[in-house]
C-alpha cells in the first residue's frame, strides 16, 4: 500500500468477515492502493549515485543453499516486517503479507496476471450438471518444499482445519455452509460436495482456501513455527527470516513456469520518506509510494509500475438517517463533491469511479452509466427541491433546522484529506460537515451503519457477485449484528433477485450482465457515492522489470501478487 | 549508606503496582479502549463471542487480579495481531533499543561534557554564545524533522551512512560489528541531540557554580595549576549531579526511540509500541508500559545507589 | 523532547528557586541583560501577537481561507497565495496563521494544566505530609521514571485525535517537576518564622499556603514555561504519527509532519510550519532561561 498516510495501521478499507478475510483481517486494505500509510510506506530514493553501490556479488546473509536451478538476481523489497510476522495463509491479516503467502502456498485454483482462473495443484475439474459435486484431478509430482510429495490428504486437512470449530480461516463459514463432503478416491483425486450450488467455490479456492501440509501441521495447524516460515509448494520458499527482513528463494523445483528472479528479500521500512530515501540511496530497490512523488521519481529513471485494484472508494451515506432518505439530497451531496480534486491528489494513478464496481473486472464492470461530473448549480437546485433553502451564515435551513451533517473519517491522513475537501466542497452549497474522527482500528461504528457519511474503501473481493452481496443485498448483516457489510441499511428487492440469479450459474457472460444491471440499480439509488478506484504502484530501480499489470482485480490483491514475475535485466 | 539502599529498595514495591494500575488502567479504563477489539481478529466470530474469548467480559477487578498475577511472572498473555508471546515480542526487540539508546547516551555525555565545560569557562564568550545557541537548537527541532533531513544530507546526498535499518541487507559486509556501527550514526545521533543540547546546558550551570565554591578557590590560592583545579576539583564535582540525570533521561529517551526507530526502520521496542498502539495490539501494549517502566525505575535506582556510592553527603540521612 | 528542555535549569530550581521575596528589580534588569533572554522574548511576542491576529490577518489582509480549497496542490508562490498552497490547495499562509493559534494554544494550555496539576498534587502532599504526601510521591517519582511517551501515545490512539483530549494527555503526563518543585518549596517554607508566626496568630491554612504560594512563585513560572515547550513539540510528534489534532484543523505540527511525504518534491512545504516550530520553543526556552538566571540569587553578579 502506498502512500500517504500518517499513521501506519493498516489503511483502511473495511472488511468483510467470511468470504474474504483477507481483506477483512487487514480491514483495510482497501485504500491500499492509494493510501497507505506513510508509515506503511516510509521508504525509499535515490541519488542516482547511490545505485552505484548495487553493483558486486550479492548474496543474502545467513541465506542461501547454492542450487544450479535456481535463478540469478535479487531484488530488496521495501515492507513492513511488522505485517509479516506470520505467513501462514490463513493467518495472515496485512495485504503485504497475503501477497508473500500467495507465493510460497497454493490453491487447487490459482490466479493470472489477468485474473483468470487457471489450473494450480489441480490440472483439471468437472462441475456436475447440478452444480452439486466438484472434481479435481490434482497435478502429478508436486513436492512440497521440504521434499514431501503433495497428494489429495493435503487438501482433505486444509478443507477440514478450514471448516473446524477452531478455524481461523476466513473462508470458515463459506466452507461449514456450502461444502458437505471431501472425498478423497485416490492420492491424485478430490471430490467436493455442495449443499447448495455456490458459483464463486472456484475464487474462494484460489483465494482462501490454500492448501497446507498435512504432514507438518495436523498436531497443530496454526504451529508459530509454520507461520513464521511456512512451508507450501510454490515459486518461492522462505530461507532466511531476520529482525528486519525475510528472504525469499526461488523454489528450485517448481512445477510452473519458474520465478525469474532468484532471491527477493522483504526489507523492513516502515517511513515514507525514509523509504524513498533507501530507493534514491541504493539500498531498497522496490517500493510502494504515493502517486504525489512518482513523477519526480519517473523523471531520474526509475520505473513505475501500476495496477488497478478491484475497489471502490467512495461516501458512504446511512439510508437510516431520515435527511439523507431523501434521493435530492444524495444527489446535492453527489454533484457538489470535489471528485476530480479527491482523485487527483490522492488517486493520481487510479480512477476516478462512476459505480461501484472498478474497470479491473472486465466484463463486469458498466461503462455505460452517465459520467457525473460536479454541478454546483445541479447540487444547489436539488437541495431547493427538497426544501432546503438558503439561512443564515450560508447554510441551508428547512424547518428551522440547519442543513448539518456527520461525517466519519478514519484517522489517517488519506482519509482526513478526503474529509478537509468533502467539507470544503459541500460548504459552497451550504452544507455543514462536522468531521468526527474515528481510529482506524475503531471500526465498529462504521462497520456496524452507525454514521451519517463515512468514506469507506471497499474491496470488490475477487468475485465482483460476492462484493456486490456483501454490500447491497438487504439481508446481509452488519458487523454488529454479526455480519460483515451493507453498512447503508440499503434494501432493494430489484437487487436482491439480480443476486440469487448470479449465485445460481457459473456462466461468465450471465454473471457479468447481472453485475451490470445491478450497478445501474445502485448507481441511481446513491447508498454509496463513488469517487475513485485506487490503484497500487510500486517503483523500482532502473534494470528491474515488474510485471505486475492486470493484476489489480483480485481482492486481497496489492502490490507485490506476482513477485514471480519481477525479474532484474540489468545490476 | 546500607541503610539508604534498604529505604530506596523499599519503594521499588509501591513503585512497581502503581506501575502495573497505570498500565492496566490505560487500556481497560480509557474510554474507547477495548471497545474496539474488534476487526483485529473477525473471522467469523462475533464482538460478543470475540470479548467472551479474549475474558473482557468479565468483571474489571478479576481482569485485574489476573492480570497481575500474570504479570508478576513476567507472562503478559499473547499478541492479538500474530499469538506470539509478548515476552518474547519484547525481548526480541530490546537489544536494538538497547543499543541505540545506549549509544545515545553515551554520545550526548561524551559530546556535552566537554562543550558545557567550555561554556563555562569561557563564559559570555562568543564560543558560550554559539553553544548556548547549539543547544536550544537542539532541544528545538522536531525530531522527526531532524531525521529525515539528517537522512537526505548525509544519507542520500553525501551517500556517507546507511539509512535504514541496523545491518546491511542483501549485500557483503566485512565485519558486522563496523556494519552495525556505521547503520548507528545517524539514528543514535539524532536520538541523541536533544540530550547532548540538555546535558551542555546542565554542565555549564554546574560547573559554573562549582568554580565559584570554597574549596575550588581554596585549591586557586593555594596555587595550584589551573588544570589542577579544573580536573581534580572542580569537574569531579560538576558531573556529581549528572549521575542522577542520566537516570532521568532514560525515560526521555525510549520515548524519543518511537520517532527515530520508525524513521530509521529500527527494529526496537520503540517501534513495536507504536505499531501495538495503532493495531490495538492490548497485550503488547501494556507489556511495554510496565516493562519499559520496570526498566526506567531500575535504571533511576541504579543512578541513586550510584551516587550514594560516590557521593559522601548522602549516606545515613536523606 | 521537551521534558529535555526542563532538565538544565530544574534541578537547581529545586534547590533555590523563589527563595525570597521582593527583588524584582534587580530580577527585571537581569534578565533584560541576558541578550537571549530579551531576544527570547522579543520573538515570542512577536509570534503570540502574530497568532492571535493570524486569523484576522489572513482573512482581512490577504482575504485568505485556512480550509477552503483555491488553488491547484502544492502550487508555488503567486501574488495570490504568496507561499503557495498545500497539498490540497489550501492556502499556506493563511493555514500557517491560523495554525500557530493552535500550537501556540497547545503549548500554553499544556503549561496550564501541568501548573494546576503539580500544584495541587505538590501542595497537598507538601502541606498536608504524612500518608498523602508518601502516596503521592511514589506516585509522581514512578511517574516521573516512565517513558510517557507511550502513554501519550497509547491515550491519544484510544481517546482519538482531538485537541482537548491532545492537551490533556500531554497536561497529564508533565506535571510531575512541578509537583516535586512545589513540595519541596512548601516543606521548605513550612518551617520559616512567618509561617510560624501565621500559625501563632491563628492564621487558617489557606491563609497560609497563600504565603507559600506566593513563596513558589517564580519557581513555577520557570517550570511553567518549559512545559509550553514541551506541549508544542509533543504536539508536533503526536501529529507526525498521525494522533495529533483533528484535521482539516491547522497546527504546525500537522502541517509539518504532512508535509513530509512530500519532501523529495516540494521541500518547502516543511520549512515554514518547520521554522516556525522551532522559533517558538527557541524563543519560550530563551525566556525560560532568562528567568531562571533571573529569579536564581545564586548567579548575582555574575
Amino acid at each position: 500500500m502506498t502512500t500517504t498516510t500518517r499513521s501506519h495501521r493498516p489503511s483502511g478499507e473495511a472488511a468483510a468477515s467470511d468470504h474474504l478475510r483477507a481483506v477483512t483481517k487487514s480491514a483495510a486494505q482497501g485504500m491500499a492502493a492509494t493510501q497507505v500509510t506513510r508509515r506503511e510506506l516510509l521508504a525509499g530514493a535515490a541519488g542516482a549515485a547511490g545505485l552505484v553501490a548495487l553493483a558486486g556479488p550479492s548474496v543474502a546473509r545467513g541465506a542461501v543453499r547454492q542450487d544450479a536451478a535456481v535463478p540469478s538476481g535479487q531484488i530488496i523489497y521495501a515492507t513492513r516486517m511488522s505485517e509479516l510476522t506470520t505467513l501462514h495463509p490463513f493467518l495472515a491479516r496485512f495485504t503485504s503479507a497475503l501477497a508473500v503467502a500467495y507465493h510460497i502456498n497454493e490453491g487447487l485454483v490459482k490466479f493470472a496476471p489477468t485474473f483468470e482462473l487457471v489450473p494450480g495443484l489441480a490440472t483439471e475439474w468437472t462441475i456436475s450438471e447440478d452444480q452439486l459435486t466438484f472434481t479435481f484431478t490434482l497435478r502429478p509430482g508436486v513436492t512440497w518444499h521440504d521434499g514431501t510429495p503433495f497428494t489429495a490428504a493435503d487438501v482433505r486437512f486444509t478443507i477440514e482445519t478450514a471448516a473446524a470449530e477452531d478455524s481461523q480461516a476466513a473462508a470458515q463459514n463459506t466452507v461449514r455452509t456450502y461444502i458437505s463432503a471431501v472425498e478423497t478416491p485416490d492420492d491424485a483425486t478430490v471430490i467436493l460436495r455442495l449443499t447448495q450450488p455456490y458459483s464463486p467455490l472456484l475464487t474462494v479456492l484460489a483465494e482462501q482456501l490454500t492448501i497446507l501440509p498435512s504432514h507438518l501441521l495436523s498436531a497443530d495447524p496454526y504451529s508459530p513455527a509454520f507461520a513464521e516460515r511456512p512451508v507450501g509448494t510454490g515459486p518461492y520458499r522462505v530461507v532466511d527470516r531476520q529482525a528486519s527482513f525475510v528472504t525469499l528463494e526461488a523454489n528450485p523445483s517448481y512445477w510452473g513456469e519458474p520465478a525469474r528472479v532468484g532471491t527477493i528479500i522483504l526489507r523492513d521500512s516502515p517511513e515514507a520518506a525514509a523509504q524513498q530515501a533507501g530507493l534514491l540511496g541504493g539500498e531498497l530497490d522496490v517500493i510502494q509510494f504515493n502517486p504525489t512523488t512518482m513523477a519526480s521519481l519517473e523523471a531520474q529513471g526509475y520505473v513505475v509500475a501500476r495496477g488497478l485494484a478491484g475497489s471502490v472508494h467512495g461516501i458512504n451515506v446511512d439510508l437510516e438517517t431520515p435527511l439523507l432518505q431523501d434521493a435530492n439530497v444524495r444527489k446535492a451531496l453527489q454533484l457538489a463533491l470535489d471528485r476530480e480534486r479527491i482523485q487527483s491528489i490522492l488517486y493520481a494513478n487510479g480512477v476516478m469511479a462512476n459505480t461501484v464496481v472498478s474497470p479491473a473486472y472486465g466484463d463486469y464492470h458498466d461503462d455505460s452509466l452517465p459520467a457525473v461530473s460536479r454541478d454546483l448549480d445541479g447540487a444547489r437546485a436539488a437541495l431547493d427541491a427538497a426544501g432546503w433553502v438558503a439561512g443564515g451564515d450560508d447554510i441551508r435551513v428547512k424547518d428551522g433546522q440547519p442543513l448539518r451533517l456527520q461525517y466519519q473519517a478514519w484517522a489517517a491522513q488519506n482519509w482526513q484529506d478526503i474529509a478537509a475537501i468533502a467539507q470544503a466542497s459541500w460548504r459552497e452549497v451550504g452544507i455543514d460537515l462536522e468531521i468526527v474522527t474515528v481510529e482506524l482500528a475503531n471500526l465498529t461504528d462504521t462497520m456496524s451503519g452507525q454514521f451519517q457519511l463515512a468514506t469507506v474503501g471497499w474491496p470488490l473481493t475477487s468475485d465482483v457477485i460476492v462484493g456486490l452481496t456483501q454490500l447491497f443485498r438487504s439481508t446481509e448483516l452488519t458487523l454488529a449484528e454479526g455480519g460483515t457489510r451493507n453498512v447503508f441499511g440499503y434494501k432493494s428487492e430489484a437487487v436482491d433477485g439480480l443476486l440469487d440469479q448470479a449465485y445460481a450459474t457459473t456462466d461468465v457472460t450471465t454473471r457479468a450482465d447481472l453485475a451490470r444491471q445491478i450497478q445501474a440499480q445502485v448507481y441511481a439509488d446513491l447508498p454509496l457515492i463513488p469517487f475513485a478506484h485506487p490503484a497500487y504502484q510500486l517503483v523500482s530501480r532502473p534494470g528491474i522489470t515488474l510485471d505486475e499489470t492486470g493484476a489489480g482485480a483480485l481482492s486481497s490483491v496489492g502490490p507485490g501478487f506476482f513477485m514471480n514475475r519481477w525479474q532484474v535485466t540489468e545490476s | 549508606m546500607n541503610r539508604y539502599l534498604l529505604r530506596r529498595g523499599v519503594l521499588l514495591g509501591p513503585q512497581l503496582l502503581i506501575l502495573l494500575v497505570l498500565s492496566f488502567g490505560l487500556v481497560h479504563l480509557t474510554p474507547g479502549a477495548t471497545g474496539a477489539v474488534d476487526l483485529n481478529a473477525v473471522s467469523g466470530e462475533n464482538l460478543e463471542q470475540m470479548r467472551e474469548r479474549l475474558g473482557l467480559d468479565r468483571p474489571l477487578p478479576v481482569q485485574f487480579a489476573d492480570w497481575l498475577w500474570d504479570a508478576a511472572r513476567l507472562d503478559f498473555g499473547d499478541s492479538f495481531m500474530d499469538g506470539q508471546p509478548v515476552r518474547e515480542k519484547i525481548f526480541d526487540r530490546l537489544p536494538a533499543t538497547m543499543l541505540l539508546t545506549g549509544t545515545a547516551l553515551v554520545m550526548s555525555l561524551v559530546l556535552a561534557i566537554p562543550l558545557g565545560v567550555v561554556s563555562s569557562l569561557y563564559r559570555n564568550s562568543s564560543a558560550d554564545y554559539g553553544l548556548t545557541v547549539f543547544a536550544f537548537l537542539g532541544v528545538s527541532i522536531p525530531a522527526f524533522w531532524a531525521a529525515i533531513v539528517v537522512i537526505i544530507v548525509f544519507g542520500v546526498q553525501l551517500d556517507w551512512f546507511p539509512i535504514q535499518g541496523m545491518e546491511s541487507v542483501g549485500r557483503p559486509v566485512g565485519s558486522q560489528f563496523l556494519d552495525v556501527a556505521h547503520h548507528l550514526v545517524l539514528p543514535a545521533t539524532v536520538l541523541g541531540l536533544e540530550g547532548t543540547a540538555a546535558l551542555t546546558r546542565l554542565v555549564r550551570s554546574s560547573m559554573t557554580d562549582v568554580l565559584v565554591e570554597d574549596y575550588v578557590r581554596t585549591a586557586r590560592s593555594k596555587g595550584l595549576a589551573e588544570r589542577a583545579v579544573l580536573y581534580r576539583h572542580a569537574l569531579k564535582n560538576a558531573l556529581l549531579p549528572m549521575v542522577t540525570l542520566v537516570g532521568l533521561r532514560l525515560p526521555t529517551l525510549i520515548g524519543g526511540a518511537v520517532i527515530i526507530e520508525t524513521v530509521f526502520a529500527w527494529p526496537g521496542i520503540g517501534r513495536l509500541g507504536w505499531e501495538s498502539v495503532l493495531q490495538r495490539d492490548y497485550p503488547v501494549v501494556m507489556g511495554l508500559v510496565v516493562f519499559t517502566g520496570v526498566l526506567t525505575i531500575l535504571g533511576n535506582l541504579l543512578a541513586d545507589i550510584t551516587y550514594a556510592a560516590i557521593d559522601p553527603r548522602i549516606k545515613l540521612d536523606h | 523532547m521537551a521534558e529535555a528542555a526542563t532538565i538544565g535549569g530544574v534541578s537547581r530550581l529545586a534547590e533555590d528557586g523563589g527563595r525570597s521575596a521582593r527583588r524584582d528589580g534587580l530580577r527585571w534588569r537581569r534578565f533584560m541583560a541576558n541578550r537571549l533572554s530579551l531576544l527570547g522574548l522579543v520573538m515570542l511576542v512577536v509570534l503570540v501577537v502574530g497568532a492571535l491576529a493570524g486569523p484576522v490577518i489572513a482573512d482581512r489582509l490577504f482575504g485568505l481561507q485556512p480550509n477552503t480549497l483555491d488553488c491547484v496542490s502544492l502550487e508555488g508562490p503567486s501574488a495570490a497565495h504568496p507561499l503557495g498552497c498545500d497539498p490540497l490547495g489550501r492556502d499556506i499562509l493563511a493555514r500557517l496563521l491560523v495554525g500557530g493559534r493552535v500550537s501556540l494554544a497547545v503549548g500554553l494550555l499544556v503549561a496550564v494544566t501541568t501548573t494546576v496539576l503539580g500544584l495541587v498534587v505538590g501542595l497537598a502532599s507538601g502541606y498536608l505530609g504524612g500518608l498523602v504526601d508518601s502516596t503521592l510521591m511514589r506516585f509522581t517519582d514512578t511517574m516521573l521514571a516512565m517513558p510517557t511517551f507511550f502513554i501519550v501515545l497509547a491515550a491519544a490512539a484510544f481517546l482519538g485525535p482531538s485537541l482537548l483530549n491532545t492537551i490533556l494527555i500531554i497536561g497529564l503526563t508533565q506535571w510531575m517537576v512541578t509537583a516535586r518543585l512545589i513540595r519541596g518549596e512548601c516543606l521548605a517554607v513550612r518551617e520559616k518564622e512567618f509561617i510560624l508566626a501565621a500559625r501563632v496568630s491563628g492564621q487558617t491554612d489557606l491563609g497560609i499556603m497563600r504565603h507559600i504560594l506566593l513563596n513558589v512563585i517564580s519557581t513555577v513560572i520557570v517550570v511553567a514555561t518549559l512545559a509550553v515547550a514541551t506541549g508544542i513539540l509533543t504536539e508536533s510528534a503526536l501529529s507526525y504519527l498521525g494522533l495529533g489534532i483533528q484535521p482539516p484543523q491547522a497546527s504546525w505540527g500537522s502541517m509539518l509532519s504532512g508535509a513530509q511525504n512530500y519532501i523529495f518534491v516540494e521541500p518547502m512545504q516543511g520549512v515554514f510550519p518547520g521554522v516556525l516550530i522551532v522559533l517558538t520553543v527557541l524563543a519560550v526556552n530563551f525566556v525560560g532561561e532568562g528567568l531562571r538566571e533571573a529569579l536564581d540569587p545564586r548567579l548575582a553578579g555574575r
